[in-house]
């Protein structure tokens, strides 16, 4: 039998590989008991909680078998020092990880849980060598110490998050020993709240068969499970976790926990219903617009459309599942719920995803949520809110308010008055409201408001997107979720599908969509560049102006904000460079959008500067000043002086501007109006033979 | 720390108020104002001659005014050929931080140890700095990071000093950790793929930089009653 180096690797990697599983098992008990004492060390973390072989002290399988820490109870959630110690000693226990099993296996393993903020970094830098990670929010009254006390609320969040990642896995195509081994023990801990499987597999309502099957896993190493990877065998262990879900559920009583009506069009607005069950939050409405949004993500491509109408949540993955039970890869997935906050033109901040796979899709438009939900959604609108009062308190302590005075018993109508942020406003109204059951009214919402309105007197400004392809594919999977309002569900296969429902829905505006699918074809796919000239200056805002408005059902905006324009001073302080200035003033004449003046002030002593820039004058709009004070804030401020238009763009002498530098300049500034300062990025210009210090340039200052 | 500032552009968006003990900037090269926040914030500063895009920033990061960072925005930059003028840039750079943190902080106390690097925290720099000391209304100024940087050269002068005393034993130990801490400082210069004469180069250049930096901060720095030590350049981009 020959083997391959590769599986050879692989093999080796295996933490239940006979000859090498002790040393894994060392590390990896090692990583996890370093873990424990480093966050233990740490006096604001109250506790937390680990699944998996480090729960079931048993290890069989490294890190694919830890599904979660949770870190929980941080006190001084903005403690820098607090925070960035959890931090270090998460990343250095991860940091063990590496070691533990084939990284094919790891795909789907750590949950790192922090509050806010640590976690998309984690999972920049780790994503590709590691892991892949989730962000579990923290939650108070739960401790290790203590097993007792973990709430039914807690535990249903985590089979909640079992069985999306099972769902999730399952498209994956992740029909393999390891991973429905550890899925399996980890939800018979979370079932009997036991360390010891075994014994709980005789306690539980199972037929015969189904307990063999399940001793099976156990007793097997997990490379031997699903030997030949058949489909066969991993549906078995998928119906086999399913009912463990069920009896889950059954036992620890879920379904007697209160329920409560919601209606929907789709849980739109998450925070304000945190406002009226909590009673707590600072949060008004015309300030905020948030919406937490039940994604439709990765859609299997059999479907088109697909009519859930009457089922419930069960029958509808069982329907879209089994259809093609033999690929085991049609599972739609109606478990992310986001937190998404906007503000008027700036676009999106964060999208705050947690699984949750329990709600209730069986009426059209009434979800009967369980309370476990509604306190979910509480949950993680508190912590989007701690957030962004975070945000507000380091905000200047002088800026003014223009939001505030908008709201009251009719928001929606006060803001279509101000012009600016009618938009998502507007919207914020026609979203969630509870229904008279739940015994607080959206009555009592809007009358808390103003006089929480009058003490908040700042405005928040939130921070944008990173990237326009995050924006633009948060805004597409908002018009998925606008189409799935309606009583049907509608499935996009694709993003292209998408546009063209858009472009049917919206013909008037079917060149710019068209403009927009190639924008984004070119984020995402890297097509060809020359796109960029093309847009618009105010192609951002205008997207997503239009974006709210078909989303939350305002009114489009006006064809003229496509062309909105700023005019641009280009000032450039020079001094005895002509050569350079040259080349810099020719790669102004190389823009693709002109500034509307250039202005030069020259402080050099002789007049070649001069002279230089005289060969200019037919090409630009020049304008030259001559000022010899020796001091460069005083000919700065002279060119702000001098210079007439509503952006002062600063430059030197020794740069050279890209073509599109220009109408970048603009396109930034269109995206906000609370941008105040725009800067770009350098590349240092080299000579051919790199001389010493050009190298130094290149490696340590970009 | 100004470059690591330089160095969180290539994420792009908006740029954070404000970073324990630094400063959210743009340089003059790339700066780009709406003339509207002019009345707000005000003028250039004519007193700070140099590291006057620093100070502006600084006022704009103070008031409610986002700054953002857009990576289209690409621009070339001729750098400094010789070594002579590329270490007079940054005196003029590193003579007027002090005046900037002293005009915005006046009456602190901060200092900070460095924790991670660009590995650990790559587009957090303010987050690889831990706060050892924070006070406010004090007399005087005084912002430190502590760097491999700064260790190795007070280790340097304390054992010169032993050595002068005449105290070997604690001039040798002194000598050896402070050679330590020279080689944690010099290791990003050697790299993987640069090769030793490269290396040479760059450390050499790089602590000729940061010296002249760190000498410029020092001396203006206690001319205005104000002791600022930040390291400039501490990682490879």
């Amino acid at each position: 039998m020959s083997v391959s180096r590769q599986e050879v690797k692989s093999l080796i990697a295996r933490s239940d590989y006979a000859p090498f599983s002790w040393l894994y098992a060392l590390i990896y008990w090692l990583g996890m008991a370093y873990l424990t004492y480093r966050l233990k060390s740490i006096k604001a973390v109250h506790g937390f909680y680990t699944t998996g072989s480090f729960a079931l002290k048993d290890l069989c399988h490294g890190i694919s078998d830890v599904d979660y820490f949770v870190v929980i109870g941080i006190e001084q959630r903005d403690d820098v020092v607090v925070r960035s110690a959890i931090d270090l000693a998460l990343k250095d226990a991860i940091c063990l990880f590496p070691f533990l099993g084939p990284p094919s296996e790891r795909v789907q393993s750590v949950v790192v849980v922090d509050d806010n903020g640590k976690f998309d970094n984690l999972n920049f830098f780790y994503r590709s060598q590691t892991c892949s990670f989730k962000k579990v929010f923290a939650r108070d009254n739960f401790r290790i110490n203590k097993p007792e006390n973990v709430d039914h609320l807690a535990i249903l969040s985590e089979l909640n998050i079992l069985v999306s990642s099972v769902i999730k896995a399952l498209r994956l195509r992740r029909d393999n020993g390891y991973f429905w081994k550890s899925k399996l023990r980890s939800l018979l801990v979370l079932l009997a709240n036991q360390s010891n499987p075994g014994s709980v597999i005789n306690d539980l309502e199972l037929t015969d068969s189904e307990k063999t099957v399940l001793l099976e896993y156990w007793s097997k190493p997990n490379h031997l499970l699903f030997q030949g990877h058949s489909p066969a065998t991993a549906a078995r262990a998928y119906s086999l976790f399913f009912k463990l879900v069920d009896l889950a559920i059954s036992r620890r009583g879920f379904d007697s926990l209160d329920e409560k009506n919601v209606v929907v069009n789709l849980a739109r607005n998450s925070v304000f219903i945190a406002n009226q069950l909590t009673h707590c939050a600072p949060f008004t409405k015309s300030e905020y617009s948030s919406g937490g949004l039940v994604l439709l993500d990765d859609l299997p491509q059999e479907f088109n459309t697909v009519n859930l109408d009457g089922l419930s949540y069960d029958e509808a993955v069982s329907l879209l599942t089994d259809t093609r039970h033999d690929q085991l890869e049609c599972v739609v997935h109606i478990n992310k719920f986001a937190l998404r906050l906007t503000n008027d033109d700036t676009g999106i901040t964060d999208c705050y995803m947690a699984p949750f796979a329990f709600h209730d899709l069986s009426k059209s438009e009434t979800v009967t949520f369980k309370e476990v939900f509604l306190n979910r959604l509480v949950e993680e609108a508190k912590v989007a809110l701690t957030e962004l009062q975070r945000e507000l308190v380091t905000s200047s302590e002088s800026s003014t308010s223009t939001n505030t005075s908008n709201h009251g018993t009719s928001g929606g109508d006060s803001c279509k008055n101000s012009s600016n942020c009618s938009l998502i406003s507007h919207s914020t109204n026609s979203g969630i409201s509870t229904e008279s059951s739940t015994s607080r009214g959206t009555d009592s919402g809007a009358t808390d408001n103003p006089a929480l309105g009058n003490r908040r007197t700042r405005t928040p400004y939130l921070l944008l997107v990173e990237n326009d392809l995050k924006m633009l594919n948060a805004f597409l999977s908002g018009y998925r979720l606008s189409k799935v309002s309606k009583e049907k569900i509608v499935l996009f296969r694709s993003i292209g599908e998408v546009f063209s429902d858009l472009k049917f829905s919206y013909p008037d505006h079917s060149s710019y969509l068209d403009l927009l699918k190639r924008y984004y074809d070119y984020l995402a796919h890297g097509a060809p560049a020359e796109i960029i000239g093309m847009l618009p200056s105010n192609f951002f805002g205008y997207t997503t102006k239009f974006f709210c408005a078909v989303i939350f059902g305002g009114q489009l905006p006006h064809r003229e904000l496509l062309r909105l324009k700023l005019s641009i001073s280009l000032c450039i302080c020079t001094k005895d460079r002509p050569t350079m200035l040259a080349s810099l003033l020719n790669s102004v004449i190389r823009q693709t959008r002109a500034p509307e003046e250039v202005v030069i002030i020259d402080n050099s002593p002789s007049e070649e500067t001069f002279f230089a820039v005289q060969r200019f004058v037919g090409d630009l709009p020049i304008k030259y000043v001559r000022d010899l004070r020796p001091s460069i804030p005083a000919l700065r401020n002279r060119a702000i002086y001098e210079s007439s238009g509503q952006i002062i763009s600063f430059t030197d002498d020794d740069c050279v501007l890209d073509p599109q530098y220009i109408a970048h300049v603009e396109r930034t500034f269109l995206r906000s109006r609370r941008i105040g300062a725009v800067g770009g990025v350098m590349k240092h210009l080299t000579s051919q033979q790199f001389s010493p210090t050009e190298l130094f340039h290149s490696e340590y200052l970009g | 720390m100004l470059i690591d500032i330089l160095v969180k552009s290539r994420k792009g968006g908006c740029l954070a108020k404000e970073m324990p003990g630094s400063l959210s900037f743009f340089s003059n090269n790339t700066l780009s104002i709406r003339r509207s926040i002019l009345d707000d914030i005000g003028n250039y500063d004519e007193d700070c001659h140099r590291s006057e895009d620093v100070e502006i920033c600084a006022r704009i990061a103070r008031s409610d005014w986002m700054m953002f960072l857009a990576t289209d925005m690409i621009f070339q930059h001729r750098p400094r050929t010789n070594l002579k003028a590329l270490m007079k840039q940054w005196w003029g750079y590193g003579e007027y931080i002090p005046y900037v943190f002293q005009k915005h902080n006046a009456g602190q106390w901060e200092i900070f140890y460095q924790r991670g690097d660009a590995s650990t925290e790559p587009f957090a720099p303010g987050l690889r700095y831990r706060k050892l000391l924070y006070l406010e209304r004090m007399p005087l100024t005084v912002c430190v990071f502590i760097t491999p940087f700064l260790i190795c050269h007070l280790l340097l002068l304390a054992s010169i000093v032993a050595f002068t005393l005449g105290w070997n034993l604690s001039g040798t130990i002194f000598s050896t950790l402070s050679l330590l801490a020279f080689f944690a400082y010099m290791q990003p210069d050697f790299q993987k793929k640069t090769g030793i004469v490269r290396g040479l180069q760059l450390m050499y250049i790089r602590y000729l930089v940061n010296l002249s930096f760190f000498v410029a901060q020092l001396i203006s720095g206690l001319r205005i009653g104000t002791l600022y030590i930040a390291p400039v350049i501490s990682e490879r981009v």
